[in-house]
């Protein structure tokens, strides 16, 4: 009995140091996660030389993600760090409180996404008083061809969109043209509908069907599709603008089972969108590089940060990723 | 060494027991404590950007109250807090690192600066009366102040962000850290009681040995285990005490065994004795029953005397005469002690009686040392040895024999003989006549000298022996070997 009592005394001896161990643990541990949740240590951070400022919409759509990347690894290169600022899709007027905010911080760069409409000139202006340097960046030239601007020339996308859809379908080719949803002004004179439009001319009968500009949100792409298909049904190609867009409309063409019937170029290449290529869903897409736009960004940074004047407007250009493969 | 007390004992260990318990729930309580404090982290950075947003909108309200008035009260309160508002913003980072926050906090001193210029120009606009400039500084002023709101906003929605997440990840070990708080807890009292149980059991083993003990010398067990001796308490003391009593009472009990055993030995003695006693009174008995009267015989040989001497026999005198010592002698009790040179007269009577009666056919012979004359001795052991010489010895010799008796000192012993010539005795009649085998014969030769060996062994306390020799042919020799015990025999 006494041997079993000085084992057992041994035993929750164990258990009480292994008890008091464990919970000095767990209480240090909740003490660090804490402070690291709340303090950082500031050290450990990678300083930088250049502190600058990304400002985009908050949308799901690829060619943002894209730029992203392209700007955090042109940063790494031009020993800057990025501060992503996004405002939501539906309210321009954010964008402009991001670029206020920037300058008024006094940051050294700003690169803004700039779609037609906005007031690109007056911000121009207003960080070259501050000293900041400004790159737009965007799909289309803005109004007054600021200098600096780098895009990815969505004219030459619907261009090669509608060649894409009447290389196929010829004459009778019945579009449906689904346009962005940060786009602004008259649907009819977007540079994408307007070199989509040009390209078909060559097909005589080829024709748009349908024009709409998808609201923002997810499932935006699906919703126009859907609405479009239902009120045309003669329509046998959709043209996408973004890969949002393009996969939403995918989407419905597989739940309409008509995949075949209705011809779909999109934008961009995701994950999801290659699987729809390899598919047959979607024919072609034409993808806008926008990591190229993002990269490109910042070197223009750096170089007039160097003292460089702003170049002229540049246009990334794009490649077409189908089923055979990426061409050009 | 310091005896360690059982009380001793008992305190240090419930002492030391309370200790552990105490220290257990001590220790959850102040980890409880510590996470509860832990807590306070959380809004730390929070309580920053409240310190910031509560003096700019103090900062905004006295400058608006200068700009409005122009109130020297109103300027010091603006310098008062646009000075705490700069030291706030000097607590940001305002360095170019790779994290959101700190970027955010980058922004957010830019733009106080910002804000501290356009107040600070507003201000000297309002001492310069220049109306437009102050307005219009106000109004810049009055922008970036809700630049700074919205990222005031911001970095407190990431700081509530982080905290939620820290405070997750410290929810999620809260009942792990409770649990190990019971753990704690629970063991601690475990030990406590195994450690009791262990020390009541080592307090208590002793104790309990002890009353097996105490039993055990109840049934007469006076081996039973005690407590290992040496230990420093009282039970140590209590387990000395009683191996010390236990082997007192072993000893008390062999004494009182040896006492018992002696007391068995001599109430032996005793019965032997009486034993003894008793045949010697069978053989005194037997004796009377074998003489007729013999003091109306003395009396009647005392008148005999008389008449002898009266009618001129003196020879026949002389006959009666020591014919009536040699009764008077004989009839005295046989137990008595007497000394060696009274049986020697008496001898001499009986010889001077065989004489008359035998004429010369026996010889007698006679000696005595003058030292052995003192002895003590049992009365009437020589004649009977004389008798049986001569009626035993000598009785079909018709050409005589001669009958030696003596009294000599051999050492610390007094030795009296009495040999006869006669036709001595094979080995199986002297077994015989002592008694030691059946058989036919003269039984009154054998009933005197097993009388006078009994009354030798008897007197003597067996010290004293009687020794036979004798061979067929060879004569007889009877010795009776006495110890010297002066006269106390």
């Amino acid at each position: 009995m006494k041997r079993a009592a000085w084992i057992l005394a041994a035993l929750f001896g164990a258990a009480f140091l292994g008890a008091i161990l464990m919970n000095a643990r767990l209480v240090e541990q909740s003490r660090r996660a804490f402070a690291g949740g709340v303090f950082r240590e500031t050290s450990r951070i990678p300083k930088a030389r250049f502190h600058l400022v990304l400002v985009i919409p908050d949308d799901d759509d690829s060619f943002f993600s894209g730029l992203a990347e392209g700007v955090r690894a042109g940063a790494g290169e031009a020993d800057a760090v990025v501060q992503v600022f996004k405002y939501s899709a539906s309210s321009a007027a954010e964008s402009e409180r991001f670029f206020e905010i920037a300058l008024g911080a006094g940051v050294d760069g700003i690169i803004l996404y700039s779609p037609r409409g906005e007031p690109v000139l007056r911000r121009a202006e207003a960080a070259a008083r501050m000293g900041v340097v400004f790159v737009p960046v965007g799909t289309d030239v803005p109004e007054g061809g600021p200098p600096g601007f780098i895009g990815s020339a969505s004219l030459l996308q619907g261009f090669e969109g509608g060649r894409r859809i009447c290389a196929v379908l010829g004459s009778s080719a019945r579009i449906g043209v689904i346009l962005p949803a940060n786009g602004t002004g008259p649907v009819e004179e977007e540079p994408l509908f307007m070199g989509l439009s040009a390209s078909i001319q060559s097909f005589q009968g080829a024709r748009v069907s349908a024009l709409t500009r998808a609201r923002p949100g997810t499932l935006a792409g699906e919703e126009a599709a859907s609405a479009m298909l239902g009120a045309d049904p003669s329509i046998n190609a959709i043209f996408c603008a973004n890969s949002r867009d393009t996969m939403g409309a995918a989407q419905v063409v597989v739940d309409l089972n008509r995949v075949g019937d209705i011809l779909v170029v999109g934008a961009d290449e995701t994950p999801e969108i290659l699987r729809y290529i390899e598919k047959g869903v979607v024919t072609a897409s034409i993808v806008r590089d926008s990591r190229w736009i993002g990269r490109e960004a910042v070197r223009a940074f750096a170089r007039i940060k160097e003292g460089a004047a702003p170049a002229g407007p540049v246009e990334a250009g794009f490649y077409v990723r189908t089923a055979e493969g990426r061409f050009p | 060494m310091r005896r360690a007390g059982v009380r001793g004992k008992i305190i240090l260990n419930s002492a030391l027991v309370l200790l552990i318990v105490a220290s257990a729930v001590l220790y959850a309580g102040l980890a409880s404590v510590e996470l509860a404090r832990s807590v306070e982290i959380l809004f730390r950075n929070n309580r920053l950007m409240e310190d910031i947003r509560d003096s700019l909108g103090r900062t905004e309200a006295s400058l608006t109250v200068y700009l409005s008035t122009k109130s020297s009260d109103a300027l010091k309160e603006y310098i008062k807090y646009s000075t705490r508002l700069a030291e706030d913003g000097r607590r940001l980072n305002r360095e170019i690192r790779a994290d959101e926050v700190l970027l955010l906090e980058r922004d957010l001193a830019g733009l106080l600066d910002s804000f501290l210029a356009e107040t600070e120009a507003s201000v000297a606009a309002k001492r310069g009366r220049d109306v437009a400039a102050y307005t219009e500084h106000f109004e810049g002023a009055e922008r970036t102040l809700d630049l700074v709101m919205f990222l005031i906003d911001r970095i407190e929605g990431i700081f509530i962000s982080d905290s939620l997440a820290a405070f997750s990840g410290f929810n999620s070990r809260v009942t792990a850290v409770l649990a190990f708080n019971a753990v704690l807890v629970v063991s601690a009292t475990l030990m406590g009681m195994a450690i009791l149980v262990n020390f009541s059991y080592r307090l208590t083993e002793p104790l309990a040995e002890l009353a097996r003990a105490a039993e055990a010398l109840g049934r007469g067990d006076y081996d039973h285990d005690l407590p290992p001796p040496g230990r420093p308490d009282e039970i140590g003391v209590m387990a000395a005490s009683f191996a010390s009593m236990r082997e007192s009472v072993r000893r008390a009990f062999e004494e009182q065994k040896a006492k018992a055993e002696l007391e068995r030995s001599l109430m032996e003695e005793r019965v032997r004795l009486l034993d003894m006693d008793h045949k010697l009174k069978d053989a005194e008995l037997l004796a009377l029953q074998t003489q007729i009267n013999p003091h109306f015989l003395f009396n009647t040989l005392a008148a005999g005397q008389q008449l002898a001497l009266s009618e001129g026999a003196d020879r026949t005198g002389d006959f009666m005469e020591n014919l009536a010592a040699f009764i008077r002698y004989a009839l005295k009790p046989p137990s008595r002690s007497v000394r060696v040179s009274d049986e020697i007269e008496c001898v001499r009577l009986y010889i001077w009686l065989l004489r008359l009666r035998f004429g010369e056919r026996y010889r007698f012979e006679v000696e005595a040392d003058e030292g052995a004359l003192g002895v003590r001795t049992p009365a009437l052991v020589l004649q009977p040895l004389v008798e049986n010489a001569v009626g035993h010895g000598l009785r079909d010799r018709e050409e005589g024999g001669t009958v030696r008796v003596s009294a000599r000192l051999e050492g610390e012993e007094a030795v009296l003989m009495v040999q006869d010539s006669g036709s001595g005795m094979s080995a199986e009649e002297t077994a015989r006549i002592l008694g030691e085998s059946g058989g036919d014969g003269d039984p009154r030769a054998g009933i005197g000298l097993r009388n006078v060996i009994r009354r030798v062994t008897l007197a003597t306390e067996g010290r004293g022996r009687v020794e036979v020799e004798s061979s067929a042919g060879a004569g007889t020799t009877v010795r009776i070997r006495l110890p010297i015990l002066g006269d106390g025999l």
